[in-house]
């Protein structure tokens, strides 16, 4: 077994759910971008209520509650698990089956903010984070979350508009279909040798007629991705 | 280079993600890292206390700037222990030629000041390009994941001082005397410096897996990609189950 950051679920039905588990970096700069909303509204709320008197010191003191303890748990139930900063790192919440948060273990989690952050500054929580199998903190432990990357990676296909579509002659796995595909969107820019090199790994198996074997396979590629 | 050999799952990796599998690598190999750390460090600590019967942040600069060195053999066993080469903590030290002295002088003059040496570090150590080779390399490397990497050490330094304080906030409170000599006590840090010397060494050395780990795959990430190691994996799979099952249709030739 590689070593590997992904949750994979075995579903009942046999097929295999995964995600990309974000580890503690994007979550702490979440967080420091959502710790930074939160107080450039409080400081708001804190200038209009002391036009208010008396009755501002009120209102001032349930903003800073529900700032405090509803900010994350409002934003993660009802906008897909990501509050701004998540969303920001492209990063969400969710059950550790990967279906979507609800309302009891968002409040579990939020509410044990105040365990990692013991005993300064999220000590326990980083280590907590850095040392569980799924990076989860010991709020996410609790109500049995974890935090994924919300999206796939974005491609550039421009590297496509020249190549000819070339339906493979057999059926190909998973895998090798993603490796095809790659290789036609060359994402690292390789060379023109270095693409001749991968490609004739698989001679063997390429029809007799193809004559550069490197075209071959960026045209099954662009075929896979839809092309036809 | 077998690539069939790597330890970690090939595949193309978004920056953050490659740092999350340094931090899963660094879990894995922490207790070996730690310990290299320590024993690298230690003679520096005690040469600085040597050289300066002054209490001054001096000695702590001069740790903190050859940090690059003491994470070496750190990067050095995790290098071979990617593709399966155990190393363990003696073969490490017995190795020692390979990695204090490649780019030693460069490690410690302009190349520490940069705040992406995570993951150019490798560049110095693995390859050993010409002076002139290194800043071309380092920027195809680093072009793509140059903010990542800045990020992964701003946030490892906090996390190195949050941490230092709380170590040396526990040692305080656990001594037997009461709260007073505690709160005394880091009124004084300034005068108590080997305390402090001695527990960020002990920080540093916690942290610098994580962070030479992240850092390396950062860089691995990058020659995944520039060099299609995933795509190469998976067709040389492919090519050695075919071998060994022929006879499973005509033999071939249609993909």
């Amino acid at each position: 077994m590689k070593i590997d950051t992904v949750a994979l679920i075995e579903t009942p039905e046999g097929t295999d759910l995964h995600a990309d588990l974000a580890g503690l970096l994007p979550r702490t700069l979440a967080y420091i971008i959502d710790f930074l909303i939160r107080v450039g509204i409080i400081i708001v709320v804190w200038v209009i209520s002391l036009l208010l008197g008396g009755l501002g010191t009120g209102i001032f003191l349930i903003a800073y509650f529900i700032l405090e303890w509803w900010y994350p748990v409002l934003f993660e139930v009802y906008r897909d698990g990501q509050t701004w900063g998540k969303k920001a790192y492209k990063i969400k919440v969710v059950n550790d089956d990967l279906t979507p948060v609800g309302f009891g273990p968002s409040l579990i989690r939020n509410l044990l903010r105040s365990a990692d952050f013991f005993p300064l500054f999220y000590a326990v929580g980083i280590l907590s984070v850095v040392f569980t199998a799924r990076f989860q903190r010991l709020g996410d432990l609790a109500a049995g979350t974890i935090v994924i990357y919300s999206e796939p990676d974005s491609y550039d296909s421009s590297a496509l508009d020249q190549v000819e579509a070339v339906a493979p002659a057999q059926l190909i796995n998973e895998d090798q279909q993603l490796a095809f595909v790659n290789f036609a969107l060359n994402r690292g820019k390789m060379s023109k040798d270095r693409q001749e090199e991968i490609a004739e790994i698989i001679r063997p198996r390429l029809p007799l007629n193809v004559d550069k074997a490197s075209d071959y396979v960026r045209g099954v590629g662009k075929w896979l991705l839809g092309a036809r | 280079m077998q690539l069939n050999k790597l330890i970690i799952e090939t595949r193309l990796r978004t920056a953050w993600s490659s740092i999350d599998l340094g931090f899963v690598l660094a879990r894995l190999f922490w207790v070996r890292g730690f310990c290299l750390y320590i024993v690298v460090a230690a003679p520096i600590f005690a040469l600085t206390r040597l050289l300066s019967d002054v209490d001054s942040v001096l000695p702590f600069f001069v740790l903190w700037w050859c940090k690059p060195l003491f994470e070496r053999p750190i990067l050095f066993f995790m290098s071979r222990e990617l593709f399966s080469q155990k190393t363990d903590f003696f073969q490490t030290i017995a190795h020692f030629k390979s990695w204090l002295w490649p780019g030693l002088v460069w490690i410690l003059t302009l190349r520490r000041i940069s705040i992406f040496r995570s993951m150019s570090a490798p560049i110095t150590l693995l390859e050993r390009p010409q002076s002139n080779a290194y800043s071309e390399r380092a920027s195809v490397l680093g072009s793509k994941f140059s903010s990542e990497s800045m990020w992964l050490t701003i946030v490892l330094f906090f996390i190195e001082g949050i941490f230092t304080l709380s170590l040396l906030a526990l040692f305080a409170i656990l001594f037997p005397q009461n709260i007073d000599v505690a709160l005394a006590w880091f009124n004084n840090l300034s005068q108590n410096s080997v305390y402090v010397d001695a527990a960020s060494i002990i920080v540093m050395a916690a942290v610098a897996p994580f962070y030479t780990a992240a850092g390396f795959m950062l860089y691995i990430s990058r020659r995944v990609e520039l060099e299609g190691w995933d795509i190469e994996i998976c067709f040389r799979d492919w090519m050695t189950t075919f071998k060994n099952q022929p006879s499973s249709n005509d033999g071939g030739h249609d993909v």
